[in-house]
């Protein structure tokens, strides 16, 4: 059958009326959200009008391809043409955006960044105000920040040093856990000194949901080989070492327990986690599989 | 078809007609009259399917008061076209290849259908495809409409479309930090 008059065509239309496609069934929106995979195009729809935005926050869709976090923290996503965007910078707060610092992991809208354990001598100067130079040497600096970022609203959270030198006099403790259904065991240390270069940080829940969330920081440097616990109130980390945990392993959260995978053993164990005046302890080690 | 038994003989003929025709006939909210088939349609509608099988279906013209008489006769050519074309190959999607059920690029004629029709009538189709419950009809419009909007700002969006931004104040910074990141300048 020939197509009967289409009403205009389509090059030489007049706008539609205003508020027409504002008023588009939320369903069909949905429809159309599920071609448009990309973070960039997701946004931009959102972003058209609140019926819009109500629309697309009412419709259950797959997920969005992920944002890419390339070096220095530059953001990058998928666009339709099926390129990466030009990497993109001044998002985050230039306070940790140190040309060291590195990315570790990622919750929800959350970045975990870290900036290695590293000793460096810079020259410094005083000049006085007459412009006679009054001293000159070098100064030592300490480069061990560990920080949680929000990429869209810029909240920094900062996080206790990697590494200390010295105990908190009176308040520290070690304790040695056996691993239960199985050999070995881990040492657990509070407010000890320790040096962390994590490799991998995994959190329990987003920092924005409101529950008390825990950081778990795998490192896999000789020497400081070890796992850190940190959660909010708390003024150092907790750390876990042991030979049952050195080397290669994987960790994650999973209904309130951490897991470890420990790659040279082969093995799973489950770090029952439990909370006291300190902050968060560990109260258990399990073998998982047996 | 199987007729049922225990009907009275003139409602039983009245339905052994309806059911030997193999057309519907669709009115649409300012009267106009529309044929169809009836296998299309059952096929492509969800409703239209289940309103022939529920023999709601009126010899004098079904009455579709939510849609227009031009979006009922793009629905009507997109019924008649698509049993008239024979299906190609199934050409799954390779942009879109997520958990759903996987989409089938438009065909060329279903492509050509939607681009000939303005913004208004696009509208309109959609809405009445949405209405009736004609899945791949709905796919095809909603797959024009997301390609009017690909790598679009919201202020090209809005442009496209007629829509006028009446965010709040507070609202419009809530956004302007959603789409730092997604590099526009809004």
């Amino acid at each position: 059958m020939p197509l009967k008059k289409p009403r205009l065509d389509a090059g030489s239309e007049l706008p539609p009326p205003p508020g027409l496609w504002a008023e588009i069934h939320p369903d069909i929106l949905g429809v159309v959200l599920r071609f448009l995979p990309y973070l960039a195009d997701h946004a931009s729809l959102r972003s058209v009008c609140p019926r819009w935005r109500a629309a697309a926050s009412s419709q259950a869709l797959p997920p969005l391809l992920p944002l890419l976090v390339l070096p220095k923290f530059s953001l990058s996503c998928l666009t339709s043409n099926k390129e990466l965007t030009a990497a993109c910078f001044p998002l985050i707060p230039e306070e940790v955006v140190a040309d060291s610092a590195c990315y570790v992991g990622s919750c929800d809208r959350w970045l975990v960044g870290v900036t290695p354990i590293e000793v460096s001598m810079e020259d410094y100067s005083y000049r006085h105000s007459d412009g006679e130079l009054v001293e000159s040497g070098y100064w030592t600096q300490m480069d061990d920040e560990c920080f949680l970022v929000n990429a869209f609203s810029r909240r920094v959270v900062r996080l206790p040093h990697l590494f200390r030198t010295s105990y908190i006099c009176g308040h520290s403790s070690h304790e040695f856990l056996p691993i239960v259904n199985g050999l070995g065991g881990v040492c657990f240390e509070i407010n000890g000194p320790y040096e962390i270069s994590p490799n991998k940080v995994v959190l329990s829940a987003s920092p924005d949901s409101g529950s008390k969330y825990i950081m778990s920081a795998s490192s896999v440097v000789a020497g400081s080989d070890n796992l850190a616990l940190w959660q909010p109130g708390m003024m150092s980390w907790h750390v876990c070492s042991g030979l049952d945990i050195n080397g290669l392993k994987d960790i994650t959260f999973y209904q309130g327990k951490l897991y470890i995978f420990h790659m040279f053993t082969k093995r799973l164990l489950a770090f029952v986690l439990d909370e006291d005046d300190r902050g968060i302890v560990i109260s258990r080690v399990e073998q998982c599989v047996t | 078809m199987e007729v049922d038994k225990g009907k009275g003989e003139a409602e039983e003929t009245r339905k052994v007609a309806e059911a030997d025709r193999d057309t519907v006939t669709l009115k649409s909210s300012d009267g106009k009259l529309f044929e169809v088939s009836k296998e299309a349609a059952a096929r492509l509608s969800t409703v239209l399917a289940g309103m022939i099988a529920g023999g709601s279906i009126d010899d004098n013209g079904t009455d579709l008061k939510q849609i227009g008489s031009e979006a009922l006769e793009n629905v009507v050519d997109y019924c008649n076209k698509h049993a008239n074309s024979i299906p190609s190959a199934a050409l799954i999607s390779s942009s879109i290849s997520f958990n759903t059920a996987p989409f089938k690029e438009p065909e060329e004629w279903e492509r050509k259908f939607v681009d000939r029709l303005s913004h208004d009538a696009l509208f309109d189709l959609v809405e009445a495809a949405n209405f009736l419950g004609m899945e791949r009809l709905l796919d095809v419009t909603c797959h024009k409409i997301s390609e009017m909007m690909k790598g679009k700002s919201p202020d090209q969006i809005r442009e496209v479309f007629n829509i006028k931004n009446d965010y709040t104040k507070e609202e419009l910074e809530e956004i302007r930090q959603e789409l730092a990141w997604a590099f526009y300048d809004d």
